[in-house]
């Protein structure tokens, strides 16, 4: 059937085919986001592929399922983040997760502090500490070029509520961090 | 306000929650304050540790392989079965339906049939509790009649819900009765009352005709000759 119709001119396509069709298009640029949030998660760059693999998995055999194809972006993105937290949590894998974050920090940044690797172990523990709801808006919000709007979009949440968890999440990592920064306010 | 004032609202105006007016307030300050210029400066510090260590954290790309990977794991998928998800819910909403409809059957003690003698199709008024059945309602004959009811229909719903006869065409107007009976606007027995006075007021009675009297043409018939057009005529 899909051959018979795959020699018609036009456009006419199969279901089926329009449908991977749609999801090769939704999916563009989305595995190196769910990648990016399993990242924020796992912090381990071979887990975090198969988990970002799994999650594009996951969508393509329920892409059917989504109704508004506008949020598959956000679903894929919370399809990788459950994933990963699932990942930890299955394997109590955090002592190997840390071990392997302290030897992917990239190059230091700008700011001195930030570059030393204690600090950013540090970050890290203060990530972990969060609150989820707080952890994922402040692990998408760190992904390169999603403003407060988008990240409402993604989560399917509020812009207000976007960026009340936003400040709330970065002003408990930097209380927490207090002590290791120095020439900090009291 | 003071420096311990301004050193508290740090950290919120490194985050940028501080309003626009105390915000200048406070840059106004540490401009020229040494003491909460460092402050300052250290809150800026701590906000930029937090927010680079968690860019830091999920900066890295994948590797090469990774997209080609998951484009050759989605290519080896089968493609999801649009159409057959489909036909396998629908096959569950027939199969539910057909379990809803046999626990109906089996559960019902008194199934209302249209006899021929009757006069009117019967309606069922049923509570919600099963064990409790108010008595058989007939609907009006009236109704009946005007509906021109010949071939009931039976339709089920399911949950107990009244069991109404309908001929075909006229399950709204049934389902309008059967609303008004079961929320007691209307009495099934007034109605009936009512469609027969209503019947009386429209019986049929058989008029009578006195016969017309003709008189016999020919013998005794009158032989005047009718009278001219012309003389009517002034």
């Amino acid at each position: 059937m899909d051959a018979v119709v795959a020699t018609l001119p036009g456009t006419a396509l199969s279901a089926e085919q329009a449908h991977a069709r749609e999801f090769e298009e939704r999916l563009a640029d989305c595995p190196k986001l769910a990648y990016r949030v399993a990242l924020g998660v796992l912090r381990n760059p071979a887990e975090a592929e198969d988990v970002a693999q799994e999650a594009a998995l996951r969508a393509y055999r329920n892409f059917h399922q989504l109704r508004d194809r506008e949020r598959f972006r956000g679903w894929i993105a919370r399809t990788a983040w459950r994933l990963a937290l699932d990942r930890i949590r299955a394997a109590g894998r955090r002592e190997r997760r840390e071990v392997a974050a302290v030897a992917n920090v990239p190059e230091p940044g700008v700011e001195e502090v930030a570059a030393s690797r204690e600090l950013q172990k540090h970050v890290e523990r203060a990530l972990d500490a969060l609150p989820e709801k707080l952890r994922i808006v402040m692990v998408l919000a760190a992904i390169e070029g999603y403003d407060t709007r988008e990240l409402g979009t993604l989560l399917d949440i509020p812009e207000g509520t976007v960026r009340s968890r936003l400040f709330h999440a970065r002003k408990q990592m930097a209380e927490s961090l207090k002590w290791v920064v120095k020439n900090t306010p009291a | 306000m003071g420096c311990e004032e301004y050193s508290g609202v740090m950290l919120d105006a490194a985050l940028g929650a501080l309003p626009a007016a105390r915000a200048t307030e406070l840059r106004a300050h540490v401009s020229q304050c040494a003491a909460c210029a460092s402050g300052w400066e250290a809150a800026r510090a701590l906000v930029a540790a937090v927010d680079g260590g968690v860019a830091r954290i999920v900066a890295g790309e994948p590797s090469p392989q990774f997209v080609p990977r998951l484009r050759a794991l989605l290519a080896a998928e089968a493609p999801p079965a649009v159409w057959s998800w489909l036909g396998w819910r629908a096959s569950l909403g027939l199969v539910a339906a057909a379990a809803a409809a046999a626990f109906l059957l089996l559960r019902t003690p008194q199934r209302v049939t249209h006899s021929p003698g009757a006069s009117a199709p019967a309606l069922v008024a049923q509570s919600p509790d099963s064990s409790v059945r108010t008595a058989p309602v007939t609907a009006p004959p009236a109704i009946a009649r005007s509906h021109g009811i010949t071939a009931p229909v039976v339709v089920r719903s399911p949950f107990d819900q009244p069991e109404v006869l309908v001929p075909r065409g006229q399950l709204a107007l049934a389902l309008l009765l059967e609303n008004a009976i079961t929320r007691r606007q209307v009495d099934g027995g007034q109605l009936s009352a009512l469609d027969q006075r209503t019947a009386a007021y429209l019986e049929l009675k058989a008029i009578e005709i006195a016969p017309l009297e003709v008189r016999a043409l020919g013998g005794g018939a009158d032989t005047r000759a009718p009278e001219p057009i012309e003389q009517g005529r002034q």
